[in-house]
């Protein structure tokens, strides 16, 4: 299946790395945004994006926020959504998970734990 | 001749009450006298206590100015650290593309080869210079160390790559830091105001530094190696999927 990703991060290195590993992993449609509130622009302007890969501390609004606003949205509140952040606490997991991220990622990582995720993801949907 | 008795004998009791007062005046005196002496000592040590949190407050700016430079110049590295990491790739990708022909084109030629070694199976002299060309043809045998050398600049340039992924942890790491010291300058501006009748002096913010909101970065940041944290989320990960809402909630009181 062809997917068409969102990736959100408020640092240009991480956006350039996270859009880098999924070029290499075969991926080439992707656009980015700097924050939540930029992601739901994105998204609202963009309805055929597939996968939301989001950074969790950003400015304005928050990749928790981001993940709370698009499961609350009547057109894409199914979209698959992966967190890539730095925050690795018990208590961060679980709220992501609470607010019904995918999956969740720490920084750093590998290509190789991209991909695994991403096909763990679209194997479960 | 009652009312003047009276009148003495009230005297006599405001004079004895009067040297009462006189001797606890004649103990407490030394006393006062010591705090003043010791107000004395104690201002100009105030004074000293303020101006240097003054100065101290008037540094930071400074300081938080030099974090924010920090953060842009290496963001700026990193960005061109990548450019190059992308250069290299696109070049290896090309380079395995140009052998990789050159390779296809070998095995024409050694198939020509084949073919002209048969026609000239009764000239020696020929024959021998079709083998001699044939030995030349050393791309095949050359095809795995190149293929590895190739694949490893990759790697390599993709492991670059990775560990550049520190620039945004040490970013987070920095801004926390410019939260602490803008949370101090807080404090010593509120310590300054309640030493000093003066107005607070306006901290000079000439780069217009933008305060790290709470929020916007992960104070716990850090550079651990990936293979271990994510095994351990993803087992935190399948842990939840074994744990109900209730649960959940209750880690959030």
């Amino acid at each position: 299946m062809s997917l068409k990703f969102l990736v959100v991060d408020d640092s240009i290195t991480m956006r350039r790395i996270v859009a880098n590993s999924l070029k290499g992993l075969g991926y080439s449609e992707l656009l980015e945004a700097g924050d939540g509130k930029e992601a739901m622009d994105v998204l609202n302007a963009n309805r055929d994006i597939t996968f939301v890969i989001t950074d969790w501390n950003m400015p304005n609004v928050s990749g928790l926020e981001l993940v709370k606003g698009i499961r609350a949205h009547a057109t894409y509140n199914k979209v698959p959504i992966l967190m890539v952040t730095t925050r690795g606490v018990k208590e961060d997991i679980m709220e992501a998970l609470a607010a019904k991220v995918n999956n969740y990622v720490v920084k750093p990582f590998t290509p190789a734990i991209l991909k695994e995720k991403i096909e763990q993801i679209m194997a479960s949907q | 001749m009652n009312n003047g008795k009276n009148d003495f004998t009230s005297l006599g009791k405001k004079l004895e009450e009067l040297k009462e007062l006189f001797v606890v005046g004649g103990k407490i005196i030394p006393g006062i006298e010591k705090l003043v002496d010791f107000m004395t000592e104690i201002g100009p040590l105030l004074v000293n206590i303020n101006n240097s949190i003054e100065e101290s407050n008037a540094k930071i700016p400074k300081a938080t100015d030099h974090i924010v430079d920090v953060t842009s110049a290496t963001e700026l590295a990193t960005t061109e650290i990548l450019d190059l990491i992308d250069a290299i790739s696109s070049n290896t990708f090309e380079l395995t593309h140009t052998f990789n022909d050159a390779l296809s084109k070998e095995g024409e030629i050694k198939e020509i080869l084949t073919e002209l070694a048969l026609l000239v199976t009764d000239n020696s002299e020929a024959k021998e210079l079709v083998e001699k060309l044939s030995e030349k043809l050393v791309l095949e045998k050359a095809k795995a160390k190149t293929t590895e050398a190739l694949d490893k600049i990759l790697m390599d340039a993709t492991n670059i790559a990775i560990a550049l992924q520190v620039q945004d942890i040490t970013t987070q790491q920095l801004a926390a830091v410019n939260h602490l010291i803008l949370s101090v300058q807080k404090k010593l501006s509120s310590l300054m105001f309640d030493f000093s009748d003066d107005e607070v002096k306006q901290v000079d913010n000439s780069k217009g530094v933008v305060v790290p909101e709470e929020g916007n970065f992960d104070m716990n940041a850090s550079f651990h190696n990936q293979v271990s944290s994510q095994d351990d989320i993803d087992k935190m990960i399948i842990e939840s999927n074994n744990t109900s809402q209730d649960d959940i909630d209750k880690l959030f009181g």
